[in-house]
């Protein structure tokens, strides 16, 4: 039913937005969801640009005051919205700022962006080695103008050991981890845990573990 | 980088809390359907009661076009109870995950649709600060050797004021103890990442047997916390 679709679409957004929030590495684009959310928020904006011009045009009419109402309950959900998609897109454009040789190098996580995102982040990084060399590479020796030296470490790396809170969404029963000695951890359906970000990581794409 | 920290502040935490659901009265006649990502609400018709997200609730009660039915867990008997509960004993009780939210803004928009206001307000606080007693007694069991914490019975509010503290309180204890072991060099672009046991290529020889002595002459127990741990390991 179109109901429940869209009652999975709103939460599955905001499930992607906090999972975002919370880790260190970028997530997969959520294409789907996000045109789903930006079709509806069209169309609602269609109707109160419909509606705002039809409340100009009358001056003073009973009926006014009602569509006032409906179109400023509409504003206000599709303020909502795209509080949330502006919210998304800024921490992923923040996540690329961050770490943007690391990114270019790395294929998997660059067909995590979107495409736009990939246009973002090859401007980004041409302006930011044109700035470093016009600030101060051109004048060092040829062996040190490098700025993405893996070996000497300058590449910086999205830290995978951060610790964040998840919360089980499937019983898996025990599961081990591997630390200096490998220790075990019952996880049951709805259980919450601050736990290393490397532990659950594969957790987190089968959606059996969700961040919060 | 302000996008970048991991918890909700409280404000965005109110904006989570806007999308549940709430039954009101409304006192206005729509009868149009409204149509919302998650579901469509309407028609409106007084003293008819419908369920509506939480945000709509409120802007309503503002303009006065409603009343707002107050959810169970927000009356007095409900929060007596639970408070007798907290009190009672050391583990945490099942509250709405919206708990503060969802009270303060009901407080702040809705004031009369509350039976007893006051004594909401004076029990609504009381649960808070044995809740928050209860939480901060359980962050003194943090050890240098927690691996991890059990944050099962937090409510969201609690929840993203514990984080901050809590991550980089259990980082910095994961450092230290992970800082006998050899380092992992990144891999790049597509090798697998080795885990720590078998990062042989990294280490000389010496190197090995210092690290193995070091781990021997410090027993290091892994222990799990939860706030009812201090309960069982005492039977």
């Amino acid at each position: 039913m179109e109901t429940t679709n869209n009652i999975t679409v709103l939460s599955s957004f905001i499930q992607a937005w906090t999972n975002e929030k919370n880790s260190p590495e970028i997530f997969p684009y959520e294409t789907d969801l996000i045109t789903e959310i930006r079709n509806h928020i069209n169309t609602q904006q269609q109707i109160i640009d419909k509606n705002l011009e039809q409340i100009k045009e009358e001056e003073t009419n009973n009926n006014d005051s009602q569509l006032m109402f409906l179109t400023n309950i509409m504003l206000m959900e599709v303020e909502r919205l795209n509080y949330l998609l502006r919210s998304y897109l800024r921490m992923r454009l923040d996540k690329i700022e961050k770490y943007p040789v690391y990114i270019l190098k790395n294929q998997q996580v660059r067909e995590s962006l979107s495409k736009e995102e990939q246009q973002f982040l090859a401007g980004y990084f041409k302006l930011f080695e044109k700035h470093m060399k016009n600030s101060f590479l051109e004048k060092l020796p040829k062996p040190l103008q490098k700025i993405d030296d893996e070996e000497e470490g300058m590449v910086a790396k999205p830290d995978v050991n951060n610790y964040v809170a998840c919360k089980i969404n499937e019983d898996l029963g025990e599961v081990q981890f591997l630390e200096a000695d490998t220790f075990n951890l019952t996880l049951k359906k709805d259980d919450s845990y601050i736990i290393n970000y490397d532990h659950i990581k594969p957790f987190i794409q089968s959606n059996k573990v969700s961040l919060i | 980088m302000y996008n970048l920290q991991n918890n909700f502040n409280p404000q965005e935490t109110e904006f989570l809390s806007g999308d549940e659901p709430i039954k009101i009265i409304p006192n206005f006649t729509l009868n149009q359907k409204l149509v919302f990502l998650n579901g469509e609400y309407g028609p409106f018709q007084p003293s008819i009661p419908i369920e509506v997200p939480l945000w709509l609730a409120l802007t309503l009660r503002r303009q006065e076009k409603c009343q707002i039915t107050i959810p169970v867990w927000l009356s007095v008997e409900f929060l007596q109870d639970i408070l007798k509960e907290e009190k009672s004993r050391k583990k945490l009780s099942k509250l709405h995950p919206y708990f503060s939210e969802i009270s303060a803004q009901l407080f702040e928009h809705a004031p009369n649709d509350i039976n007893d206001f006051e004594k909401v307000r004076t029990l609504v606080e009381d649960i808070w600060n044995v809740r928050a007693s209860k939480i901060r007694e359980g962050i003194k069991d943090i050890t240098n050797t927690t691996y991890c914490l059990s944050i099962s019975d937090l409510t969201v509010m609690e929840r993203e004021l514990l984080k901050p503290y809590a991550t980089s309180a259990l980082k910095n204890i994961w450092l230290i103890f992970n800082s006998g072991k050899p380092i992992k060099r990144p891999n790049f672009p597509n090798q697998p990442e080795t885990n720590t046991s078998n990062s042989t290529n990294t280490n000389t020889i010496e190197e090995e047997t210092i690290i193995e002595k070091e781990q021997e002459t410090t027993k290091r127990t892994l222990r799990k916390f939860t706030t009812e741990d201090m309960e069982t390991e005492q039977n």
